[in-house]
């Protein structure tokens, strides 16, 4: 992926820096990258192999497992149950669906309007809200899961606390609307991300702009529209497509929900998690595993290509 | 969800109607009226009548939940196995129900009508779980064979129940200190069945779990669950490997 693509242009030649013979370079270079053969690049011709055969971990075929070819795919996309609850058609329209919403609306939308909001507070509100929201960003996975499992708990949740004490009814949060709560949740927790990228992109704009704007009385709004917005659009794109790749493989909903009540949060990563290791099909699974690696070379490929675009 | 709902739940339910999960020439039975009057059993406790906690079989720790509701007492019947007794209620464990020799009792689980279950049976059980088994592949059959031996003989068992009191295979060994066990072993073990030993089973199982979650959430009515139970077992075993009985 990262080489370049043959052009016609002529290249300017890369002056070879002698810091260690081509020998000792590659002698520096085997650990590192046998390394990286033995657990990357063999497990990713492995996984690529398993998806054309029927293994699984128990059973006769894990000791003898056969090539089916196509199979895999074939029981994947089968026309007869693609869509139903549980299914692998129905946890990729589920995670498109919660890409749009928690990450393309959620956290970019949040993180934008944050990292405007940020830029006109006193220093110390804007240190505070930082630290609160990137803490909502770096603390590990499990404790997060906790918490927000707790928050949200029907009968003992601080949620329904909160609630119940300014008189508004109590919700059964994660078996009525186990989607959005995964929704806001991802929001939450990746939001940080788009507020630090948008608001260093902000704050790399000259301040005269904005000074002349305030001297021609513009409003906040046409500040941001008319300044802020078209000067940082490649950071806009940059951030749609790298949040978009995480939250398509997010896995940390399953944390909260299991994936369930009935497959309802059942996004591609914890289907995959599901038919490899809980249902042992690890040849199916495997083949869930080649075709989100695909649809994430997809997503590479074009983030690739527009940051050479900048370049270029 | 896992496999106590498919055996603490829908077997029990489904053999009172004179069915298994499999026939008698082990072909999975994919539709019959066996399958329907469970689901039924599991619309009316659940979606009809609410008699159950539903969040219970729905929520991911379900059972969990279902334990404390048993220990709080919210909930006042459960279908479990010895299980149940011996850890899960056990003292010092997380869902011990105080003074429970005094205040838990237990009863058969019946068929659907007297006469109705599984070989002509009044009441239904059924059972497994842990064993010891001989690997058919081992290099060394005589040598597995005479350790299982030794650790069946009684001397060896009534070392075992001293440690840990279970339901036990042999009539000569003695259940120490536990009515309750000795009760329900020696009531329930002419009764009992066995989960089909077939390598398609587990997928077979969870397939039946997402069937009765459907019925149990209102996603799906009875006849439709069973469609897709159908299906879906069919293309797990091979139509050749099913069986219609309706």
């Amino acid at each position: 992926m990262t080489s370049e693509p043959a052009s016609d242009r002529p290249r300017r030649k890369v002056r070879n820096f002698a810091l260690l013979s081509n020998r000792a370079g590659a002698a520096f270079l085997t650990p590192a990258g046998l390394l990286v053969s033995v657990f990357v690049i063999v497990p990713f011709f492995w996984v690529i192999f398993v998806s054309f055969t029927n293994r699984t971990l128990l059973g006769k075929t894990a000791l003898n497992p056969e090539f089916v070819g196509l199979a895999n795919y074939f029981s994947l996309f089968d026309p007869g149950n693609f869509l139903q609850r549980g299914q692998f058609g129905f946890s990729l329209i589920l995670t498109v669906q919660f890409v749009l919403a928690s990450a393309l609306i959620g956290q970019a939308l949040l993180g934008l309007l944050l990292a405007w909001l940020i830029q006109t507070v006193p220093p110390w509100v804007k240190r505070i809200t930082e630290t609160f929201v990137i803490a909502a960003w770096i603390l590990p996975e499990v404790v997060i899961g906790f918490a927000w499992f707790a928050f949200l708990d029907r009968d003992q949740g601080t949620l329904n606390a909160m609630l119940t004490s300014v008189g508004l009814p109590r919700g059964d949060f994660l078996l009525d609307q186990p989607f959005w709560v995964i929704v806001v949740f991802n929001t939450w927790r990746g939001a940080a991300f788009s507020m630090m990228l948008f608001g260093s992109a902000f704050s790399s704009i000259s301040p005269s702009y904005f000074q002349a704007a305030d001297v021609a009385g513009a409003t906040s709004w046409q500040k941001f529209r008319d300044i802020g917005l078209p000067l940082i659009r490649g950071h806009i794109v940059t951030d749609l497509i790298l949040i978009t790749m995480w939250t398509f493989n997010t896995f940390t909903p399953f944390l909260l929900t299991n994936g369930g009540p009935s497959y309802r949060t059942e996004l591609v990563s914890i289907y995959n998690y599901r038919v490899a290791f809980h249902d042992f099909q690890f040849g199916k699974g495997a083949a869930v595993g080649v075709i989100m690696m695909l649809i994430n070379l997809a997503f590479a490929l074009i983030y690739l290509s527009i940051g050479r675009k900048k370049k270029g | 969800m896992g496999e106590a709902t498919t055996m603490q739940g829908y077997w029990l339910a489904l053999l009172g109607t004179g069915e298994g999960v499999m026939d008698d020439s082990g072909k999975y039975i994919v539709s019959s009226q066996g399958i329907l009057d469970t689901l039924n059993l599991y619309k009316t406790i659940y979606v009809d009548e609410q008699l159950g906690d539903q969040r219970a079989q729905l929520l991911a720790d379900g059972r969990n939940r279902s334990f404390a509701n048993f220990r709080d007492g919210v909930t006042a019947l459960l279908f479990e196995g010895d299980y149940f007794y011996r850890s899960v209620t056990a003292e010092g464990s997380e869902f011990a129900v105080a003074d429970r020799d005094k205040v838990m009792g237990w009863a058969k689980v019946p068929a659907e009508k007297p006469g109705m279950g599984i070989r002509g049976q009044d009441f239904v059980t059924i059972s497994g779980g842990t064993g010891f088994v001989l690997n058919p592949a081992t290099d060394a059959p005589k040598e597995a064979w005479a350790l299982l031996s030794f650790m069946n003989e009684p001397e060896m068992q009534n070392a075992f129940q001293a440690i840990q009191p279970r339901i036990t295979a042999r009539t000569d060994v003695e259940i120490p200190d536990s009515p309750f066990l000795t009760e329900t072993s020696r009531t329930l073990l002419p009764l009992t069945t066995a989960r089909p030993n077939d390598e398609n089973y587990n997928a077979v199982s969870a397939e039946i779990q997402r069937m009765t979650e459907a019925v149990v959430s209102g996603e799906l009515s009875p006849e439709e669950a069973m469609a897709q139970y159908k299906a879906s077992v069919i293309g797990i075993v091979g139509e050749e490997n099913t069986v219609s009985l309706l």
